[in-house]
């Protein structure tokens, strides 16, 4: 889920920094603390929108700086579980496949990208199913849910697990057969 | 939301505050003297120094020696935005401006 959220942190102002607007210079120091960063408080942070500093700062002993108060927002992508999300195959490996969504890449296993016994071609660079022979290939647009997160502390950028195996998830083209597949028999035919 | 929303009030509650204490004419000093203690002349002496070290723009002009005689330059001067807060044991304090008190000859 994307989201803005509202976070309060303080702020260092550099020496060298006094006399410039404080809030671009705000921007700067919260843009490099925080932008492109994993949290499991707040997901992905992807960018940061504007910042309210307090003006007056305090100085602490020891540093030639001033500290502010700041209230700033932020654009971030928390993936929550259940959640249905498009996406571009980026790489396709022996075990799965890895679709980009939003900021991360997600892990879309090789059990869970179709509901039929796969095989993967590493040579072609595709994912085969070997009973309705659909393809997975790299840049194709797929829809999935989230079945799996875990967003690490500090350096790791977090793991995302997604699934394609359940009716009307998948790449776009499935998706438009199993749609034509539901609604023509029923048609036809009633249960 | 709520609390998002009462700490921006909070904050320019604050701030609108201490401007106008800063920029009114009149201002009466209740915690401690009505002059700059030598303990925050020195802590003040010193925080700047340090900043005009670090690059920060000085509001002086001339030729010091050091970047200490230009921040006690700036000092007597009354040309800092530095506010003092002082406070009491129980917790109550104020925030005076630095212009607002004498600095005696030390």
């Amino acid at each position: 889920m994307f989201q803005i959220l509202t976070v309060e942190d303080v702020i260092r102002i550099s020496p060298k920094e006094f006399g410039n607007n404080i809030e671009i210079v705000a921007i700067k120091a919260l843009k490099e603390k925080y932008e492109s960063t994993v949290s499991s408080d707040y997901g992905y942070l992807i960018k940061v929108l504007g910042v309210n500093v307090e003006k007056i700062g305090k100085i602490i002993q020891g540093d030639g700086a001033t500290y502010h108060r700041a209230l700033f927002d932020a654009l971030s992508f928390y993936p929550q579980i259940g959640e249905i999300m498009e996406g571009e195959v980026v790489e396709i490996t022996d075990f799965g496949a890895f679709v980009k969504i939003g900021p991360a890449d997600a892990l879309l296993h090789i059990s869970q990208v179709m509901d039929d016994y796969v095989s993967v071609d590493l040579k072609g660079g595709a994912i085969v199913g070997q009973n309705t022979k659909r393809q997975l290939k790299v840049g194709d647009m797929v829809r999935a849910k989230i079945i799996a997160v875990s967003i690490g502390k500090g350096m790791s950028m977090g793991k995302i697990g997604i699934t394609c195996r359940q009716p009307f998830l998948g790449s776009l083209e499935w998706i438009k057969e199993d749609v034509k597949k539901a609604t023509t028999p029923q048609q036809q035919g009633t249960k | 939301m709520r609390n998002q929303l009462k700490f921006i009030e909070r904050f320019k509650f604050i701030y609108a505050t201490l401007l106008k204490k800063d920029m009114s004419e009149e201002f009466a000093v209740k915690i401690g003297p009505p002059r700059l203690t030598k303990y925050e002349f020195a802590r003040i002496v010193g925080a700047r120094a340090l900043m005009l070290s670090f690059g920060a723009p000085s509001f002086v002009q001339g030729n010091f020696k050091n970047t200490f005689e230009m921040a006690e330059y700036e000092i007597r001067q009354k040309v800092l935005p530095i506010i003092i807060r002082r406070s009491l044991p129980t917790n109550e304090y104020q925030d005076v401006p630095l212009r607002f008190l004498n600095v005696p000859i030390i």
